[in-house]
């Protein structure tokens, strides 16, 4: 049988509108493959059907996801579609497939004996477990016009899951949350609301214009740090275990 | 004892960290509060670690203490009065400003506030109260906030402080009263469990007023905690277990913190421990506690007066496993949660996973190892469709000795950090490929 493999982009739209394609298409759903590996390796004897994102597909694959099976196990999908692990699509694909066919839909989830749904929620969490951090981990400084910018560099796609938190957190304040890797910029403006830029053209030289006050906190932050720190207790290893390097780079009390 | 007036903030900041470093408590959980569209701050249940320092603990709250000056002289302490050391104070503007520009550029989660005790226990009270008092009102802070009640300072006190706080602490300091009055001579068991008492009965009010009037103002959301110093004073595991439990049973506390003694003063009083602090002790204490808060077990089946240390070598729940054989194996398919709690190897999360999971289908090896399961702790102790996963004898010596040889994980998360601590029994990661770190190498060389 021939492998049919449709191509979506890489984004929860691209996916969702991937899934919605592919139960238009009516193949037999066996021999279909949800990809977003644009560049992938080409399997030979497959056909490549591509995927064109469109919003309105992609809503009602969203809204059936919620309705059928559940604010929780949609978190757990929205989660996996933002790792950066490229089987997801397909994982999501056939978590869906089967969640529709499923006697009870809104346990999806505990079905965690199915290799996609375990995949599925394997991914979720992983995605999870990195915003969890980077709520912690963001840095911000405070630019001359007070605006509080941050740059992070996380694996997976997180910028508009970890917004709200800051949003909720932060409400009137200007702040800026740049994911470099994705040149994703999550803008918010106090009193108001936030929404997101991508764009190739940023320039973020203008973050090391500074506030007069920063340097004066960035110091004394560092000096925090190291006297909370019991010498008698010293373990570095523990401290990378707990804080991987890849975060400590954008964070300020290690830029010495 | 001298002040220098003009000390800046940076030498302050100094040296009222490292004065407060000793308190392990920096965890920002219990509560979680919606920012108010207004005020700088919310709050998170989970908790959140903001950074790890050198010593691997968490960093959470900005940590600090009002005065290290101190009119007492326990003598486990750096701060206590008759040591020669540099003293300071804060200003309440300056906690407020360090609090407020940290937690904008989310550096932390909020202020743990704790203090020596200057010229009285009221005075210092007070101090803290004032301080916090213009955080919330004339800066704004909605964040996490978490103050230590000073024993001897009058209940009206406490009670005020008590509804603009997240959390409050009463040291404990010694697991026992005897040993208290040993190294700390100012300080009585009584004055430390009078403001325990209130704060405990002031929550439970106002959660039942809470339930009436939506609007009440809540007292200490976030519950109450304490620490006890570990090696100090000869109390064993099963006194210091035993102190513990009754302070969740009876204290209702939210959690009960062990700090390994740390040498910081020559004192003919104090042990001399020449391996340095002892942090497998503590370890295996926060396990036990993990043991007595989620896992449903209680102090007297972890040990007893016959045998009132833990083993060094063998996690808790192991050692109980192995005395108690005939209880195993587990069927994973039949067993109710808390049995499968029991299983070394089984924590809570690959527990409930388990326990849903089965409801759908008919588990066996390779999904329960998916689900979080370490089975190379666990097959001695379980069954998946009547099985065991291979043959092998049931004999304590024959188990002991090959869990012996597994690599303890000794976690990464042995002290507070609220979320973090999950992973005392092997369940954290749900990836498949658990890393396998041997701390007790590299604290306890020779074993
Ligand atoms: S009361 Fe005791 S423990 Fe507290 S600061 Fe003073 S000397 Fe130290």
């Amino acid at each position: 049988m021939n492998q049919k493999i449709f191509l979506c982009e890489n984004s929860i739209e691209g996916i969702f509108t991937g899934v919605y394609n592919i139960w238009e298409s009516r193949y037999p759903k066996d021999s279909i493959k949800l990809s977003c590996e644009q560049e992938g390796n080409y399997e030979l004897f497959s056909e490549y059907i591509n995927v064109n994102t469109d919003m309105i597909k992609a809503d009602k694959v969203a809204r059936t996801i919620e309705q059928r099976f559940g604010e929780l196990n949609y978190t757990n999908i929205y989660q996996a579609a933002c790792s950066y692990e490229k089987d997801k699509a397909n994982a999501i694909f056939r978590t869906i497939q089967y969640g529709l066919t499923s006697k009870t839909p809104r346990r999806l989830m505990e079905h965690l004996k199915d290799d996609n749904i375990c995949r599925v929620f394997e991914l979720s969490r992983a995605v999870g477990n990195e915003s969890h951090h980077l709520l912690g981990f963001v840095r911000f400084k405070e630019l001359t016009n007070k605006i509080l910018c941050a740059v992070i560099e996380p694996k997976n796609d997180v910028v508009a899951l970890i917004a709200p938190h800051f949003s909720d957190r932060l409400p009137n304040e200007n702040w800026m949350i740049y994911d470099k890797g994705r040149r994703l910029a999550v803008i918010h403006q106090g009193g108001g609301q936030w929404g997101i830029i991508k764009s190739n053209e940023f320039n973020i030289d203008f973050f090391e214009t500074v506030s007069e006050k920063e340097k004066e906190f960035e110091n004394l932050w560092r000096g925090f740090c190291d006297s909370i720190s019991i010498k008698e207790r010293e373990n570095l290893k523990l401290q990378r275990q707990n804080l991987p390097l890849r975060f400590q780079k954008d964070m300020v009390e290690f830029q010495r | 004892m001298l002040i220098q007036e003009k000390m800046s903030v940076m030498e302050k900041l100094e040296i009222l960290s490292d004065a407060a470093k000793y308190d392990v408590a920096c965890t920002s959980s219990g509560v979680d509060r919606k920012g108010n569209g207004k005020s700088m701050g919310n709050a998170v249940a989970s908790g959140i670690c903001h950074s790890f320092s050198a010593d691997g603990r968490c960093i959470s709250l900005l940590k600090i203490l009002f005065t290290n000056e101190c009119i007492f002289d326990c003598k486990y302490c750096i701060n206590r009065s008759s040591n020669d050391v540099k003293r300071a104070s804060f200003t309440p503007d300056e906690v407020c400003e360090l609090t407020m520009e940290f937690y904008r550029r989310n550096y932390i989660e909020g202020l743990f506030l704790s203090s020596g005790i200057l010229q009285s226990p009221n005075f210092t009270m007070d101090l803290i109260y004032q301080t916090i008092l213009k955080l919330r009102t004339e800066y704004h802070f909605n964040g996490y906030i978490h103050v230590k009640a000073i024993p001897g300072a009058d209940s009206e006190l406490i009670q005020r402080l008590g509804f603009i706080v997240d959390r409050m602490s009463v040291n404990l300091e010694l697991p026992t009263a005897e040993g208290l009055k040993t190294l700390a001579p100012h300080k009585n068991r009584k004055n430390i469990l009078k403001p325990m008492r209130q704060i405990q009965s002031q929550i439970t009010q106002s959660k039942n007023e809470l339930m009436i009037y939506k609007n009440a103002p809540s007292f200490v959301p976030a519950g109450q905690s304490t620490q006890m110093i570990i090696g100090a004073t000869p109390e064993n595991d099963y006194q210091i277990v035993s102190v513990a439990e009754n302070l969740y049973d009876k204290f209702n506390l939210k959690r009960v913190f062990y700090s390994a003694f740390i040498h910081v003063n020559e004192d003919s009083a104090l042990p001399a421990l020449p391996g340095g602090p002892p942090l497998l002790r503590e370890h295996r204490l926060y396990q036990a506690d993990w043991l007595l808060r989620f896992y449903g077990f209680k102090a007297n089946e972890l040990l007893s007066a016959d045998r009132p240390n833990f083993n060094i070598m063998l996690d808790p729940k192991c050692d109980w496993a192995l005395r108690h054989l005939e209880n195993f194996p587990v069927e994973i398919n039949r067993a109710d949660y808390y049995t499968l709690l029991r299983v070394p190897g089984i924590g809570t999360k690959s527990a409930l996973r388990i326990v849903k999971a089965r409801r759908q289908a008919v588990l066996d090896f390779d999904d329960v190892k998916r689900m979080g399961v370490v089975l190379k702790r666990a097959l001695y102790f379980i069954t998946c469709n009547g099985k065991m996963m291979y043959k092998t004898k049931i004999e304590e010596d024959y188990i002991t000795r090959n869990l012996l040889n597994l690599k303890e994980r000794i976690p990464i998360d042995v002290k507070e950090a609220g979320y973090k601590q999950i992973s005392l029994f092997d369940d954290i990661r749900f990836n498949p490929h658990p890393e396998i770190v041997d701390h007790m190498q590299s604290i306890y060389g020779q074993i």
